[in-house]
């Protein structure tokens, strides 16, 4: 049974979702900050998939093509925002 | 915990479709649309006057595609909560189904509404704090009421709810019951 902070989280993760797709990233930035705001409030943590398409640098909810660039190296994903900020999440065969 | 009339305010607001039912400004009746931002005193309506107008009929205010700020204080919303299947719900409902929950929905969310302590407020200072926040926005409709008569699209419940108790940081509505987390 999820609270309300995990639904409001779920809730802002498709906004901030719908409004990168629609080039409103100023919009997806407030949705994904205060989905991090309620995370901080009630300990319940983000979903896997909002932590690594959100940038760390400027907060964008980041799709793949549109503001995101997504590369695999050996053992890493590499995922670098328009703003130049880039991620590394390690992966196993 | 599905997103319920009697958990609107403490539940995320953005996204939602809303129309201005009454407020102290004339001018903003019968704004409808999405909600799109909300900050601690105003919540920033996107008229989108299509999809507005098919939840809440013909009751709704011309203003083009733009995005208006609405203050909280002083404003009396109504929110229209489409009931998602899946989850706790169920199958889908019939019409009357749908018909029976929502008299249930409103029977048990006006008693809650009235002991409700006021949305901001911590959870140490209930009763005073309620009792000012209340003769604070004395000029509004006391407490807040729920009707589910001004639509007949299936599935469909509109809460009204007062402005005044949705004053809040968008961050810290959703924790005004029970223990904190936080130490
Ligand atoms: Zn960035």
């Amino acid at each position: 049974m999820p609270s309300i902070a995990e639904e409001r989280i779920a809730r802002l993760h498709e906004l901030a979702r719908d409004a990168t797709e629609a080039r409103e990233f100023d919009r997806s930035r407030e949705y994904v900050r205060l989905a991090r705001r309620l995370d901080e409030r009630h300990r319940c943590g983000l979903p896997r998939e909002f932590k690594r398409f959100s940038c760390d640098a400027c907060d964008v909810y980041l799709v793949p093509g549109l503001n995101a660039r997504v590369r695999l190296q050996s053992g890493r994903v590499v995922v670098r925002c328009d703003c130049g900020h880039i991620d590394r999440f390690p992966y196993r065969d | 915990m599905a997103l319920t009339p009697e958990r609107l305010t403490r539940h995320e607001l953005n996204g939602l479709p809303i129309r201005v039912a009454a407020a102290d400004n004339p001018d903003l009746v019968g704004i409808a649309g999405r909600v799109v931002v909300e900050t601690m005193q105003t919540l920033h309506v996107d008229c989108d006057v299509s999809a507005a107008s098919r939840l809440f009929g013909d009751d709704v205010a011309e203003r083009g595609a733009r995005v208006v700020q609405v203050p909280k204080r002083g404003t009396t919303f109504e929110f229209a909560l489409e009931q998602r299947d899946g989850g706790s719900n169920g199958p889908p409902r019939t019409n009357e189904a749908a018909g029976n929950r929502r008299h249930h929905l409103d029977e048990s969310s006006d008693t809650r509404r009235r002991r409700r302590k006021a949305p901001g407020s911590a959870s140490k200072r209930e009763s005073e704090t309620a009792g000012n926040l209340a003769g604070q926005s004395g000029s509004t409709r006391e407490g807040s009421s729920d009707d589910g008569s001004s639509g007949d699209c299936e599935g469909v419940v509109y809460v009204t709810v007062d402005g005044a108790n949705l004053l809040s940081r968008p961050a810290l509505r959703t924790e005004n019951v029970g223990e904190s987390t936080w130490r």
